[in-house]
């Protein structure tokens, strides 16, 4: 909106600095949003020295963030198992055989879709439960409330979210590798005509002790950026109800691009 | 309600973490109890036996390889397997080293020595270390199959130059010589066969035919030695030369194709149907020709070259790690295969059932 | 032992809200802050308990100079201030019985059954004996600023800031907060800054009266003295009369006045 009114008013006067405007703001607007984020996670990472305020209340985040996101994750992943025997047998037709269908859950299971799937409905529950919870807070100035009684915001709410995050989506994502290669089990036992000795026998073909490491690597970072980002975005959260609406949208999204950005990344230093 | 709350979260951490140790267990196919033996083997060389393979008692799985070196001196490789505790050892135990599946993945049979009198094992020169034996490779066979067309090319010469008392013997003997290899030749395949599929079940099949075919063909040789018509003797002396020009160009395709994987499969496919082909041909020839003599040669170096190219197919899909997948793409070549193999079959139970169709008019003689 | 403001200026953006502040309030003193919406009142008060940097100026509390305070200290510090939000900033997760005992337990030196007959104690000052296991969206407006001003009492601290503490209150409610703002500083010697536009309850309470205006304080004086003022602006305040130009009415970032607040959850 700036920038039109910029532009109409700037090609009335002929004005060649525009260009150059448009650009240095650009570039500003994102350094100071860069760097806002980072004295962000300055801030926080200060906090965690702050142990008697965020200890106890890490425990109940972990309930309410990991616990109970538990049927989310499970859901989504059973019918992933389902899905993913159904396509693999569909697509090895023919002299492929058949036990390469386990090898596909399993592997497809552990490194992509359990961690990348869980993130991205946890970016959803978890991302947008924080970010209108504290953007709430910021609104009515309960976050204000707390810094007059001393106490450090950011140890008081974000540690004990991001460190519930950081602990609980690893577990859950592994709670939705054991149910989605366990349907996909049940499904090439009953509507492949598996025998279960040859799906297992294809969950281990391929398998490779790393593949457990390189999934909680990978969910661990999740599970870290979608409370950090739920927590930044929930913390500057200006302007009542729109603004908690607006935070709580930027931190799905910019969590679901983080967690598709990252699996990429992950990919690339650690599978190379 | 803050005690569940916490007994909660740490029932799922837990839960969580002991799940995660016990995937990786179960995933990598380890064994749940901590409780191992280790038992060590000596060979004097192991194929493609890989860290990890199975340890197998009679087609049981029990344990897997956990570490392959050489011996100090250079001269021999142990290797150490990791077995359940409660398995029951043979007196004369040894270790046999055999591929286990068409991927080329091998494995470790511990086996009672007795029951493979033709393997040579190693002999243990320390005490607890099992004697090893490692199977050929399938593909070492086709070794075989071109040592026995130079011997019948030379035998051929030598007919051409003199054919007497002396060189009928010869013959004799030669075709000993060919039931012999062929016996040996079932023997190893006898071996592989335990550990392969159906496509090895066909192969000794059709060896045990060729077997067959030369204890006739020896026979055979017998009547020619009493007997001796010139006229006769050309047919058998051109159709030798044929037939071992055919085997050689074949142990020479072997050898080419065995030499480069990547055209294996493509080799093996023409290969099979070529001989699918030739073998068609022949059935056909027998039955229209009047039985003479003059077929029992090409049909022993015929029979000799199918075999031979089976060996050759198995032993490429073996070589090539994982190019099964390949051969499975093509279900033609696999099609080609079997008909190949029933064609083969026929032919010989033919011959097994009407011997005098071939070899009536040597009884002439 | 007082607060001490100099020429202090704060901006959000081109819009400058604060352009040279100079405010005193002394020890045991009771002094209303008066001005119209958007004048950066409560934003005053930010500065003071440390929540905002000025852009410029200083802000001493206790002899303290609150910006450049480091952390410990500023939290130190913050304990012996009590800041009364306008509205309330209870914790909507907890009950007010627990909004209480936070800041409480903050200060410490105090066992679990001490802490729960303060708390009863500072309800029953702000007649909401009884409400500790409430929560506070099961309590009307009113009930919830008045546990909120009973939050910010209840650590005893030597500074109480009141942000408009009643405005939207009926009559009866609002005599009550005011007998509680003199109370406050009867018993417990208590300095106190209210923010308020209610004239009534200013002239009630206050021992001073400021008028803040385009970012300074235009007018100070004694209840009596502010009443026989003859500054236009303060006139027009106190008489209601439009036509005088003042600050629009944008929401400050941060949430600082009216309009964020009004936004709230319920």
């Amino acid at each position: 909106m700036l920038a039109r009114r910029g532009v109409r008013s700037y090609l009335d006067r002929m004005n060649l600095s525009l260009p150059f405007a448009i650009v240095g703001g650009a570039i500003l607007g994102l350094l100071s949003s860069f760097g806002q984020f980072s004295r962000f996670v300055g801030d926080l990472i200060r906090a965690l020295t702050d142990v008697r305020t965020w200890g106890p209340l890490t425990v109940g985040q972990m309930r309410r963030l990991g616990v109970d996101s538990l049927p989310i994750a499970l859901f989504l992943s059973c019918f992933t198992g389902i899905v993913l025997a159904l396509q693999a047998s569909y697509t090895f037709t023919g002299a492929i055989p058949l036990y390469f269908v386990g090898a596909l859950v399993t592997k497809t299971m552990i490194l992509e879709l359990g961690p990348v799937l869980t993130g991205l409905a946890l970016s959803g529950r978890v991302g947008a439960n924080i970010a209108a919870e504290l953007g709430t807070m910021r609104v009515s100035e309960q976050i204000d409330a707390l810094e007059t009684m001393a106490y450090n915001p950011i140890a008081y709410l974000v540690v004990p979210r991001v460190l519930a995050g950081t602990i609980m989506v690893p577990l859950l994502v592994i709670f939705s590798n054991v149910l989605g290669i366990a349907s996909g089990w049940i499904t090439s036992m009953n509507v492949l005509d598996m025998t279960s000795a040859q799906f297992v026998r294809g969950s281990r073909l391929f398998y490779d002790s790393f593949d457990i490491v390189y999934c909680i690597i990978k969910s661990t970072s999740f599970g870290l950026t979608i409370t950090v980002l739920g927590c930044y975005q929930g913390f500057n959260t200006r302007g009542g109800a729109e603004g908690v609406g607006i935070a709580t949208t930027r931190a799905v999204v910019l969590a679901s691009m983080m967690i598709l950005v990252l699996d990429a990344f992950w990919a690339l230093v650690l599978l190379q | 309600m803050k005690w569940k709350n916490e007994a909660l979260v740490g029932l799922v951490v837990i839960a969580g973490i002991l799940t995660a140790l016990a995937g990786a267990v179960w995933l990598s196919g380890r064994s749940w109890s901590g409780e191992e033996r280790t038992i060590t083997a000596t060979f004097r060389g192991v194929g493609a036996l890989e860290v990890g393979n199975p340890v197998k008692v009679r087609g049981v799985n029990v344990g897997r390889v956990t570490d392959i070196r050489l011996s100090e001196r250079g001269d021999g490789v142990f290797v150490n397997m990791s077995v359940r505790p409660d398995i029951v050892m043979p007196s004369d135990a040894g270790v046999l080293l055999a591929s286990e599946s068409l991927f080329g993945d091998w494995m470790a049979q511990i086996v009672s020595r007795g029951q493979y009198p033709d393997l040579e094992f190693v002999a243990a020169q320390r005490g607890r270390v099992l004697p090893g034996a490692s199977l050929p490779d399938i593909s070492e066979l086709t070794a075989v199959a071109a040592r026995i067309s130079s011997d019948i090319e030379t035998l051929s010469a030598r007919i051409q130059l003199a054919f007497t008392e002396e060189t009928a013997l010869t013959i004799r003997q030669t075709l000993e010589n060919v039931g012999e290899v062929s016996d040996q030749l079932e023997g190893f395949i006898g071996q592989q066969t335990r550990t392969y599929d159906a496509v090895s079940r066909n192969v000794l099949g059709a060896t045990e035919n060729v077997r067959r075919t030369t204890e006739t063909a020896s026979l055979t040789a017998t009547d020619i030695r009493t007997t001796i018509n010139r006229g006769d003797v050309q047919a058998i002396l051109a159709n030798a030369r044929r037939a071992s020009a055919n085997l050689e160009t074949l142990s020479s395709q072997l050898s080419a194709s065995t030499g480069g994987i990547p055209g294996v499969i493509a080799r093996v496919d023409t290969t099979v149907a070529t001989f699918g082909a030739t073998a068609t041909a022949l059935n056909q020839t027998i039955s229209a020709l009047q039985p003479s003599l003059a077929e029992v040669g090409p049909t022993l170096v015929e029979a000799r070259r199918a075999m031979g190219t089976l060996s050759t197919a198995v032993g490429a899909i073996q070589q090539g790690n994982g190019t099964l997948g390949r051969l499975a793409t093509d279900p033609a070549l696999y099609e080609e295969m079997q008909r190949a193999i029933e064609t083969l079959r026929r032919l010989m139970a033919d011959i097994q059932q009407n011997p005098a169709k071939y070899i009536g008019q040597v009884q002439v003689f | 032992m007082s607060i001490q403001l100099r020429g202090l200026h704060k901006g959000f953006g081109s819009k400058k809200i604060l352009r040279g502040l100079d405010l005193d309030v002394d020890e045991g003193e009771t002094m209303s802050l008066v001005g119209f919406s958007g004048a950066g009142k409560s934003l005053t008060l930010k500065h003071i308990v440390g929540l905002m940097k000025p852009d410029a100026g200083t802000v001493h509390v206790d002899g303290l100079e609150v910006p450049t305070l480091p952390r410990e200290k500023l939290f130190k510090l913050r304990l012996d201030m009590g800041y009364v939000f306008q509205f309330a900033a209870l914790f909507d997760s907890m009950t007010i019985g627990e909004n209480i005992a936070m800041g409480l337990r903050k200060k410490g030196g105090m066992t679990q059954a001490q802490i729960r007959e303060r708390v009863e104690e500072s309800l029953a000052l702000v007649d909401l004996a009884g409400f500790s296991s409430r929560f506070p969206q099961e309590m009307s407006g009113g009930q919830q600023k008045r546990a909120g001003l009973a939050r910010a009492i209840a650590y005893r601290p030597k500074y109480l800031l009141y942000d408009e503490p009643t405005s939207g209150l009926d009559p009866v409610t609002t005599t009550v907060i005011d007998r509680l703002v003199l109370r406050m500083k009867k018993e417990l010697g208590v300095t106190s800054l209210v923010i308020t536009h209610d004239m009534k309850s200013a002239y009630a309470i206050s021992d001073r009266i400021g008028m803040l205006y385009e970012g300074r304080l235009v007018e100070v004086g004694t209840p009596q003295e502010f009443q026989e003022s003859r500054n236009p602006i303060v006139r027009a305040f106190v008489e209601g009369e439009p036509g005088l130009k003042h600050d629009a009415e944008e929401p400050l970032p941060m949430g600082g006045d009216g309009a964020a607040g009004k936004g709230r959850k319920r």
